[in-house]
Formats: structure tokens, C-alpha cells, sequence
């Protein structure tokens, strides 16, 4: 009979407290949960607080063995890559319990970039990291847990798709590409991985490559097929061949019926061909399926939730969003979309809260920075009650007039000298598909009324005013689909020009169709019809409408007043900022021309330019110009008209 | 005068940090117009002096006008927009290096915003250069090159030919100058060290030291080129990243001081030399020495064998 000496024994135990000890620290992390807080110091005896990083998007805590290889190995490959995209927010945190003078060794040669921290054993264990190693957790914004695995070889593998995954979702596109396939370099046929630079490539816009890539992987094998015919469909929406990304979509669910992401792809469509009642079928189903890829999983609940949204359902719709920021924390566009169901519940704050979730994730994204400020704006309306007051009489003056079909009263002093050139946007109605993100209306309206209000030359209505009064007047987007009732509005609100149009949803961007309708004589002055990218173009495009718009204003609406004194080359004109004069600007000196009288009828010809002055000073009522040209001395009373120089840069 | 960098501001520029720089002396050069409206340019000023790595504060300035106040180490800035029409704005802009005022930089500053300004024009949408998608994908490979010679500052440019960061240049204004500053196309910024430099061929090597995302493959570089083969260049010429400029071969390759160029009929500015040269499929073709004395249509360019040959040379142990 086989005995134990008590040594043996003594060992059995440490190694059975050690495991036990590590399978109840690993229970008190796992995804979902919050990482435990610590305070560690690195190699040059620097301080490392967890606590003080929670707002950063990603953190990778790596524990590893400074002596053992496969630890090291991982390692290495996450340096390899930060080193290659410095700058690319790849933050790794690097944990080992080896003494500093085993690891610095290891550290210097290796050239490690990242911290290396030194932990007495405490925090390791607090993170079940003491017998297997290298252990993994990737950390999402909050410190929420997105990923734990333990082990190396493989593990490292997984551990590069897993970072590549997460780096996808956060619209890293270059990132996650350049890890999957560093990847696919050492395991060419890593699927996960190849499916990850497939999607990368799609959402950077390389259809080629992605059809490529897809295409590749779907003839390897039954999970390459499965992976790559549905990244196939994604491509086919996008090159704008929906027949097609039907006919891959059902040999996916065919080949594999508990696949998810293919009914987004087919809800998406048929969405697109107005199937509405199919499209929340499918969008349905794929909520209900389990196997989906982790980029693609949150997007099933926000389509539900855009597809309720557009349903006036702004409750159920904003719950689909919740799920799908639970799923993924850093999915910005559901962060935007559950701010907006907020609006529509009146519910600023949470709104606002909301679009500050998505300026955390992406400070440079356009959309949430607009829609907080709108927010924010609406708070502090709320909060002044004055201006509050004086908003609702205004708003309550409005409606009563618009129901008895009385139009401003204001009227100008006389009739030559312009009155101020107001501008209100009427939503843009949204036709198409579903875009994934809600509020590119919204969004084009206050960027433009921003920049067009920071010209000086055009006053665009307050939102808040017109919010309120579509409101007060019970008008949804397809009462404002009629031309009359948006003059009506224009009219009521003493807007010269109502921007107005439409906005269609494509695969890979929206086509917006702007026009710019007169009150008074329903003349269209200007119509403008653009592509625009949610993320690419989308500042650049909001430019070019701007001039577009201001050249439109000045050239056809251009500012008309009198020169009320003369001194020498300088005189004041009866326009100010008031009117939206600004410095610099150019007013031709007019001269009416007699009417010639022949056989009878009386023939008017165009005022002809005398001189030319130039805007010096601006003061509310009125502006200091300097004669810059003149074919006779200008005088007082004499016309002025603003004109429209082709400026070139000198 | 208010400081403010939230309302009324556009999007982009409220990225701008908050910094107050003294000025220390009036060193604004002449007024300049530009066709832009001025909430676009403040933007767009504010990217150019944060994308140089730059702090920024802004500043209302009263009368509709914007004051900028940007500096770092050794580099102070002052720049004032002001409205010039709705749709026009001017800019007296001033910049002091090491003390000294730095005409370069603001004359950096003017020819971005000129390309700019034909980039996305209104009036004018097909007059900026555009190059094939082949060949602007390699745009992210290009970089600007900034350094202190002895004659005052120099800019050129260069591109990516590795992924660990080293940056293929020209030589010529290297003389004595050990480090530069390389600024990637995402306004990141690096110290260069010069690894190699070989006069001859006017061409330099230098160390970045660390990687990036993209390269210039020199194994897809060609060698011959059609007499009227249309070529276009990426760089930095004034200091304005990206720019490109289509050019056509004029004649055969030419012996110039024992080493062969390419003439090109192509726009060649300074702060153009060192940017590289593709054909319509994005395959490197040569790099950009110089151009014609007193000419800014004609340019000579470093074939790709000269710089295969300068490379191989540094493969074997040099320097």
C-alpha cells in the first residue's frame, strides 16, 4: 500500500489552497463586473493608481510570470504592437509578482513600453491570478470588466483577437485590422481573426478589401463559411446590392440558424424596401439568437430600438438601447440614440448624461458634442425661469397666431432698408433605411444654425422656440412634410427663408436634399443636394452648406439701407450687426436712373453703381464705411446695397 | 474681451486647450484675406497650430474679431481673425522661434490655409489636385520635416519606408544638423535621428524610433518610366501636409552630376523636396530632389534605383 509522507501532504494542501484561494478570487472578477481598485508601483518606483485611469476607454491588466516564457510571450506581442501604433490608446498594465531584479532584466531587453508593476502577491490574488499565468482582463470605461481569460500559448492568440474585437468596437478600424492580422500572419486560419479585419475593412469603406476577405473566409471550412457569407452580406448592403445580400443572408441562416447578425443585415433591408412589418421580424429574431460576434451583438438592440424609435415607441426604444450599452460600453452610437429617446420624453438631464456617456468614449464625436450642447442649452432654459417665462408668452403668442392665420406684424421702417435676414430650419424629413445612428437631422440643423448664427449675416430661430411651438401646435414630421404648413410656421416665426428637406438613409451615408423656401413669395432661392458620411465628411460637408447657404443669402437677399451722414471718404450707413452687417463688408453706392418714356410705355432700367464703400466699424443700428472707389462725391440719403465680392485668398 | 472656447465656437476648435502665452513683442507680419467664413477658420487655424503640437487659447477680441495665443518650447504664436465680409475673414498672424521672429512658420500657416481653401472650395470644387485612390492611399505615409540648420529653419519632407519607424528624406540643408523633428500625417510629432545621410545621392535616413501604421513598399518601386507617364507627389511642400501635385515625365532619365534624375513637368515648391513620387497605381517611382532654378513647374526627381542603392548600402552596415 502506497503511503504519504507528511511533506507530500503538506504540498497536496498548498497546491489545493492555492487553487481554491484562485477560483474564489477569479469569481470576484468576471465580465460584467467592476475590477477591483489598487495602487501599484513600477520598476522606477512610480505610483499607479487603477482608480485614477477608470475614465479611460480600454485598459489591459496583464499579470504574468517574469521567468516563464509563454507570459512573457503575450507580452511581448501587445509591446510589439503599441510600439508600432504609438498613440493608438492601446493601454496595458503589466502585473507580475516576480521580483523587480528577475523582471527589470527582462523588461530592458524586451524594450517593454508599459508599466511593469511589482505586486507582493495581494493583487494578483485579488484578481485570480496566482496559478495560472498570464492571466487576462480587459478593462471597458468605468473599470467594467469586458473579458477575462488565463493561460499562455493560445491564450495570446485569443487574447490579440479578444483586444482586436474590443478595439473594433471602439472605431479603432486601422488598430483592429493591424492586430487581427499580425493575427492571421503567425495562424492564417484563425477565423475570428480574419472576420475582424474583414469588418474593419467595411466599416473603413474598402469594400474591395472586405468582399476579398469574406470572400476568402467563407471557402475555408464550416465556421470560415458561415463567418465570411455573412461579412459577405454586410458588403453586398453596402455596395448597394440588397438582392444579393438577401440570397448570401438565407444560405447563412441555412448553414447555421443560430446566427444573429444575418437577420440585422436582412431587417436592414427590408427595412430599406419599406417591408416594415418584415424588417421588425427579423430585427426581432436576432435579439432572440445567441451566436453573434461581440462588435456585432449590441447592434441587434439598438436596430430594434431605432426601429421602435422611428415608431414614435421613444420608451421601448430607449430600454433596446440600454441593452445594447450592457452589452457593449463602448457602443457610441447607442449612447447618442438613448440621449435622444430622452429628449422625446422631455427628459434633458438624462439626455444630457447620455451624450456625455458618448463625448467620454469619443471626444471628438460630432454628433454627441452637438446634441449635449443642444441639451445643455434646454437645461438652462428650464433653469432660468424668466427667460423660461418670456419663451412660453412668446411661444403661446405664436401658436395663437398661427391658428388665426395672422402673419409678424413687424414691418419694415421703409422700404428699401432690409430687415434681418432670419432663417428657421424645419426638420428634415428621413426616408430609406434605418441608419444606425438616430439625429442626423438634429444634428445638421444645429450645426448649421450655429455656424450661420456665428457669421453675423443670418439669424437662425432658437430650437427651443420652434421645439416648443411645434409642440404647443401639435406638429409632428408629417404635417411639416406640407409645404404650406412649414411657410405658415416660416411666416409666423418672421422668417424670410425656412431650410427644409429631405434626408436618405443609404448603406454607408445619407443624401441630403436642402432647400431653402422664401415666406414671402414661395420662390426656392437655393436647393443643394449632398452626400454625407456620419463620421468622415460629415464637418466638412456642414461647411460647404454653410458658404453655400451665406453666398445664397448675400447674393440674393443682399442688404439694402441708406448712407445717413458724409464725411469726406467716410459716412454711416442706416445698417448695423443688428441687420447682420459685418466688417468688411462692401456696399455699392446706387443711383436711380431716370425712366426713359418710349412710344408710350415707360421703360426702367437698373440703378447704376456710383461708388463703393467699404464697412469699417459695426455698431448695433448702425456701421462706419470708408469710401474705397467713386465716380462722384457720395452724400447723404444716398442707396446702399450690399455687394457679393469674389474674395481670392491675398 | 472674453475668454471662451465653448459657445460660438465650432465643434473641433473647442478641442483647443486653454493657455495664456505672453506676447513679447509685436511681431505680426501684414494683413492676409482669405475666402472662408470665420467660424470655418477658426477652425481650421486651430487644427493647423494644434496639429503642430501646439497649446492653444482663444480669445474674443471684441468687433466680431478672434485673437489665438499658441505656444510651445521655444515657439510662441499670436494670431488675430477677424471678419472680412460673411463669407471672408482676415488674418494677421506672427510667429517667434528662439526669440527671433520665424517668417517660415506664418508663411507655413498661409499656404495650408490656401490649399485648404482650394481643397474644399465652393466656387472651385475640381481645382485642388486629386490623385488616384491608389496613390492617396499612401498618404498616411507621408511625413513633414522640421528641423534647426545653420542657416535658421528648415522644412522638408519624406515618407514612411518601414514600419519600425524609419523615414526616407533628402540630405541637402542636413549638414550639421544631428536631429529633427518628423510630424506624422495625425499631427503626432517625433524626434528624428539621422541614421544615415549620403550627399551624393541627396538622400538621408531617419530614425523615428518607434513604428507606425503605414509604409511606402519599396519592393513594388519601379524603375523605368514612360516619357508622358503621369506621376503624382505627396508632401509637405510649405509646410501644408498632403499636398498633392500631378506631374508628367518630360524626358529620359538624365545624368546630373554622374547620378540619374527624372524631369518632371510638375509644381515643385520648397518644403516639396523629399516628398515621394508614385504612378497611377501607387507604386513608388522616385523622390522629389528639387526643382529647376527659378522655375516652380519643373522638378527633378531621385529615381528609385538611387534610393534602392542608398538603402541596400545601409543593409550591409553603413553607417
Amino acid at each position: 500500500m502506497k503511503t504519504f509522507s507528511g511533506r507530500s501532504i503538506v504540498m497536496s494542501f498548498a497546491v489545493l489552497v492555492a487553487l481554491l484561494s484562485g477560483a474564489v478570487s477569479h469569481g470576484k472578477v468576471s465580465p460584467g463586473k467592476t475590477a477591483p481598485s489598487f495602487v501599484l508601483t513600477d520598476l522606477a518606483g512610480r505610483s499607479h493608481d487603477l482608480s485614477k485611469v477608470s475614465g479611460r476607454p480600454m485598459t489591459i491588466l496583464y499579470f504574468f510570470d517574469g521567468e516563464s516564457r509563454p507570459s512573457q510571450e503575450g507580452l511581448v506581442s501587445l509591446n510589439e504592437l503599441a510600439k508600432r501604433h504609438k498613440g493608438s490608446d492601446l493601454a496595458v498594465w503589466a502585473i507580475t509578482r516576480t521580483t523587480k531584479e528577475k523582471v527589470a532584466g527582462f523588461g530592458t531587453s524586451a524594450g517593454i513600453t508599459f508599466p511593469i508593476l511589482l505586486d507582493g502577491g495581494a493583487v494578483g490574488d485579488l484578481y485570480g491570478a496566482r496559478v495560472v499565468l498570464p492571466t487576462v482582463c480587459i478593462l471597458g470605461p468605468s473599470l467594467k470588466v469586458l473579458d477575462y481569460f488565463q493561460g499562455g500559448g493560445k491564450t495570446t492568440e485569443t487574447m490579440l483577437v479578444r483586444v482586436a474585437e474590443r478595439t473594433l468596437q471602439r472605431r479603432q478600424t486601422k488598430l483592429a485590422r493591424a492586430i487581427s492580422e499580425e493575427v492571421i500572419r503567425k495562424n492564417p486560419r484563425n477565423v475570428k481573426a480574419r472576420t475582424v479585419s474583414g469588418y474593419a475593412a467595411l466599416k473603413e469603406d474598402d469594400l474591395k478589401g472586405a468582399e476579398k476577405a469574406f470572400t476568402d473566409l467563407s471557402r475555408d471550412g464550416t465556421d470560415g463559411e458561415v463567418l465570411g457569407k455573412e461579412g459577405l452580406a454586410a458588403v453586398y448592403v453596402k455596395m448597394k446590392q440588397p438582392a444579393k445580400a438577401l440570397q448570401v443572408a438565407s444560405e447563412v441562416e441555412k448553414k447555421a440558424p443560430g446566427r444573429a447578425y444575418v437577420h440585422v443585415i436582412k431587417g436592414d433591408v427590408l427595412y430599406a424596401q419599406n417591408r416594415k412589418k418584415e424588417a421588425e421580424a427579423e430585427y426581432r429574431i436576432a435579439t432572440r439568437k445567441d451566436e453573434v460576434e461581440p462588435y456585432q451583438s449590441a447592434v441587434r438592440y439598438n436596430q430594434l430600438g431605432r426601429f421602435y424609435g422611428n415608431d414614435g415607441q421613444s420608451g421601448k426604444a430607449r430600454e433596446l438601447y440600454e441593452q445594447a450599452l450592457t452589452i457593449d460600453p463602448f457602443y457610441i452610437e447607442g449612447t447618442t440614440n438613448k440621449g435622444l429617446a430622452y429628449e422625446k420624453e422631455g427628459r434633458w438631464d438624462k439626455a444630457l448624461e447620455s451624450y456625455r456617456q458618448g463625448m467620454a468614449l469619443d471626444g471628438k464625436d460630432t454628433f454627441a458634442a452637438v446634441l449635449a450642447r443642444k441639451a445643455q442649452e434646454m437645461l438652462d432654459l428650464q433653469k432660468d425661469s424668466e427667460r423660461s417665462k418670456r419663451v412660453d408668452q412668446l411661444v403661446k403668442d405664436l401658436a395663437a397666431r398661427y391658428k388665426s392665420r395672422k402673419e409678424s406684424g413687424v414691418k419694415p421702417a421703409d422700404e428699401w432698408t432690409s430687415a434681418p435676414m432670419v432663417l428657421t430650419f424645419i426638420d428634415f424629413q428621413e426616408k430609406g433605411g434605418l441608419a444606425e445612428r438616430d439625429g442626423l437631422s438634429a444634428v445638421l440643423a444645429a450645426q448649421l444654425a450655429q455656424q450661420l448664427n456665428a457669421s453675423g449675416r443670418v439669424r437662425v430661430v432658437e430650437r427651443a422656440i420652434l421645439d416648443r411651438l411645434l409642440a404647443e401646435l401639435n406638429l409632428g414630421s408629417s404635417e411639416l412634410a406640407d409645404p404650406e404648413t412649414a411657410l405658415r410656421l416660416g411666416k409666423i416665426l418672421a422668417a424670410r427663408l425656412i431650410g427644409t428637406g429631405s434626408l436618405l438613409h443609404m448603406p454607408g451615408g445619407s443624401l441630403l436634399s436642402l432647400r431653402l423656401v422664401d415666406t414671402e413669395t414661395s420662390a426656392i432661392p437655393q436647393v443643394t443636394t449632398r452626400q454625407i458620411d456620419m463620421q468622415a465628411s460629415l464637418e466638412k460637408e456642414l461647411f460647404l452648406l454653410n458658404r453655400e447657404i451665406l453666398k445664397t443669402v448675400v447674393d440674393k437677399y443682399p442688404l439694402q439701407g441708406f448712407l445717413v451722414k458724409v464725411d469726406g471718404d467716410k459716412a454711416i450707413v442706416n445698417l448695423g450687426s443688428k441687420q447682420g452687417v459685418v466688417g468688411g463688408t462692401k456696399f455699392e453706392i446706387l443711383e436711380e436712373q431716370e425712366p426713359i418714356t418710349y412710344k408710350g410705355k415707360v421703360l426702367r432700367s437698373a440703378p447704376k453703381q456710383v461708388a463703393l464703400v467699404e464697412v469699417t466699424k459695426v455698431e448695433p443700428d448702425l456701421c462706419q464705411v470708408k469710401v474705397i472707389r467713386q465716380d462722384r462725391p457720395v452724400k447723404a440719403d444716398d442707396k446702399v446695397r450690399e455687394k457679393l465680392e469674389e474674395v481670392a485668398s491675398k | 474681451m472674453s475668454r471662451s472656447v465653448v459657445k460660438g465656437l465650432p465643434i473641433v476648435a473647442m478641442f483647443c486647450v486653454l493657455a495664456a502665452f505672453p506676447l513679447s513683442a509685436d511681431f505680426r507680419e501684414p494683413p492676409r484675406s482669405f475666402p472662408l467664413p470665420l467660424a470655418e477658420a477658426e477652425t481650421v487655424v486651430c487644427r493647423w497650430l494644434t496639429g503642430a503640437g501646439l497649446d492653444v487659447s482663444r480669445t474674443d477680441a471684441g468687433d466680431g474679431k478672434v485673437l489665438f495665443k499658441a505656444g510651445k518650447k521655444g515657439e510662441s504664436w499670436e494670431i488675430e481673425l477677424a471678419p472680412n465680409s460673411p463669407l471672408a475673414f482676415i488674418m494677421v498672424a506672427g510667429c517667434f522661434r528662439n526669440g527671433e521672429p520665424c517668417p517660415e512658420g506664418t508663411a507655413g500657416l498661409w499656404t495650408y490655409l490656401e490649399g485648404y481653401e482650394r481643397g474644399v472650395s465652393v466656387e472651385n470644387p475640381g481645382r485642388g489636385q486629386k490623385a488616384p485612390p491608389a496613390v492617396a492611399e499612401r498618404d498616411g505615409a507621408v511625413a513633414c520635416i522640421r528641423g534647426e540648420g545653420g542657416g535658421g529653419t528648415i522644412q522638408f519632407s519624406g515618407f514612411f519606408v518601414s514600419r519600425e519607424g524609419l523615414v526616407l528624406a533628402t540630405a541637402h540643408d542636413l549638414d550639421g544638423v544631428p536631429e529633427v523633428t518628423v510630424i506624422l500625417r495625425d499631427g503626432e510629432q517625433r524626434a528624428g535621428r539621422i541614421v544615415k545621410l549620403d550627399r551624393a545621392r541627396d538622400l538621408s535616413l531617419i530614425d523615428t524610433g518607434s513604428g507606425v501604421d503605414a509604409s511606402v513598399s519599396l519592393s513594388s518601386g519601379r524603375g523605368g518610366l514612360r516619357e508622358g507617364e503621369t506621376v503624382y507627389s505627396i508632401g509637405c511642400p510649405g509646410n501644408r501636409p498632403g499636398t498633392v501635385h500631378m506631374g508628367v515625365v518630360d524626358g529620359p532619365q538624365r545624368l546630373v552630376n554622374k547620378l540619374p534624375l527624372w524631369q518632371v513637368d510638375m509644381e515643385t515648391f520648397p518644403g516639396g523636396s523629399g516628398s515621394p513620387v508614385f504612378d497611377r497605381r501607387g507604386n513608388l517611382v522616385g523622390v522629389v530632389k528639387g526643382r529647376y532654378r527659378g522655375t516652380d513647374s519643373r522638378g527633378f526627381l531621385i529615381p528609385v534605383g538611387t534610393v534602392l542603392e542608398f538603402l541596400g548600402e545601409d543593409r550591409r552596415g553603413s553607417p
